[in-house]
């Protein structure tokens, strides 16, 4: 069981928190809004705090059962 | 500009630290210093207030950005040290460890601390800006049998969460006749009353608080309506003021912060300001502004990063905040010194859209829960603020 983080563009406004919190697990695109990167090598805590700390809220957190 | 060896940065908040990282990402090539007064480097201060006091994750603060990020972008972190003085003519900061550092450019970014008005100068009455505010504070809260919080603003109101949550008893006394009511007005003030008093907080409004004294077993705390509240703890959280007080002898210009441009750009040439500490030109209002919220000082950093560098860029941004009061989140965006009218949605405290308008236009938002709502109206005001800049 793994975490995933899913970013809802429509809700990000490119705060940039989660880039610095949970570093390899988002980058900002060209239109600053988050990505999560594929194979996040962020872990799990650091998923967490990057989802708790996003000012608006942009980003949710999934199980998920995949393996690599 | 020329292109600079040596960059300091003074300051070890948002700023500071996106500042510091952003430096590399754009190409500087000489070193970068990043000075810090407290003892850990760069950490997530919204946290504290909203987590930390209800003891929701690990005491210790979270870095912004692990030793690792630091090294591999060779950015030279020292914590625990202080500036004291600026040598505008030496080009050097003075430091509380009695050395003097060279720059070659400097970016300040000292941010604010809490003020206390005369009234509330009592030993012992706490605030809380850093991760040392939140142990004694947090202590506070498990004791208390009795706690007063002075100032219902958005700080205040993240406190009296945390005491609630904790089952402390709490009063919260706001000198306007709603908490917020200054900066939302009436009718979205008494939505957040209403949420403070859902939650079991005593909101006493309407009256300052005229003294703090210590007794025996706590404290009195005298109200300007003649009432009196004991307590056993004091919690103030009434305002900011930039932490610029080591730059009083320094040939910067200070109005309520360090004045610069829209580039960052201080009356010295090789000194930028950028965050809390800095009063800057915002080109999308065409007016000077001075702004306390976390998003728009890590932004700040940025843009003084890439304008240390002699990259061109004007920092415009649509101030934006968010808070938690109770569990419910309120988020705020645009600028509205003033307004005519202002539309109000959705029913009971929890959940509702607040539209201030000035001369017909929408110039802020402020949002309860409904996160879709909030980025709706702040991607409308990012357009309107555009399309309507002073030019």
């Amino acid at each position: 069981m793994t975490i995933e983080a899913i970013v809802d563009a429509d809700l990000c406004i490119g705060a940039g928190n989660c880039v610095h919190l949970a570093p390899g697990g988002f980058e900002l695109d060209d239109d600053g809004i988050a990505v999560p990167l594929a194979g996040a090598a962020a872990d799990e805590q650091r998923l967490r705090l990057a989802a708790r700390s996003c000012p608006t809220g942009a980003i949710a957190l999934r199980e998920t059962t995949t393996t690599p | 500009m020329s292109t600079p060896e040596r960059i300091v940065i003074v300051g070890g908040g948002p700023a500071g630290q996106r500042c510091a990282l952003a430096l590399r990402r754009l190409g500087h090539a000489g070193a970068i210093d990043l000075l810090g007064d407290e003892p850990t480097a760069p950490y997530d201060r919204t946290l504290l207030s909203k987590d930390a006091l209800r003891g929701e994750h690990e005491p210790e603060p979270v870095p912004l950005a692990s030793a690792q990020a630091y090294a591999e972008a060779g950015v030279a972190v020292h914590v625990g040290v202080r500036a004291t003085g600026l040598d505008a003519d030496a080009r050097t900061v003075a430091l509380d460890n009695g050395r003097a550092l060279p720059y070659d450019r400097l970016v300040i970014a000292t941010g604010g601390r809490p003020s206390l008005p005369p009234a509330l100068r009592c030993d012992g009455v706490l605030t809380v800006r850093t991760a040392a505010d939140v142990a004694p504070l947090r202590d506070a809260l498990v004791r208390a049998r009795h706690l007063v919080v002075i100032g219902g603003g958005f700080i205040g109101g993240e406190i009296a969460s945390a005491a609630v949550a904790l089952a402390a008893p709490v009063t919260l006394v706001e000198a306007a006749e709603q908490p917020l009511a200054p900066v939302l007005g009436g009718a979205v003030a008494e939505r957040v009353t209403a949420l403070h008093r859902a939650a079991g907080v005593e909101v006493r409004c309407g009256t300052a608080v005229s003294a703090v004294r210590r007794e025996r077993d706590g404290f009195r705390v005298d109200l300007a309506d003649g009432g009196e509240l004991r307590a056993d703890a004091v919690v103030a959280g009434v305002g900011m003021a930039p932490a610029v007080d080591w730059l009083a002898d320094s040939p910067l210009t200070l109005d309520d912060g360090i004045v610069t441009d829209e580039h960052c750009r201080t009356a010295l040439t090789d000194v930028l300001a950028a965050g809390d500490c800095a009063r800057w030109h915002n080109p999308r209002y065409g007016r000077s502004m001075r702004i306390e919220h976390w998003d728009t000082a890590a932004r700040h950093g940025e843009a003084a990063a890439a304008n240390a560098l002699g990259i061109d860029t004007p920092f415009a941004p649509l101030p934006f905040f968010w808070s938690e009061q109770h569990g419910v989140v309120v988020r705020y965006a645009g600028h509205a010194p003033e307004w005519d009218a202002v539309e109000l949605d959705g029913e009971g405290p929890h959940e509702w859209v607040a539209r201030y308008l000035h001369d017909g236009r929408l110039v802020a938002a402020c949002v309860a829960g409904r996160p879709r709502d909030f980025a709706a109206a702040r991607r409308e005001l990012d357009q309107l603020t555009k399309e309507h800049a002073p030019t």
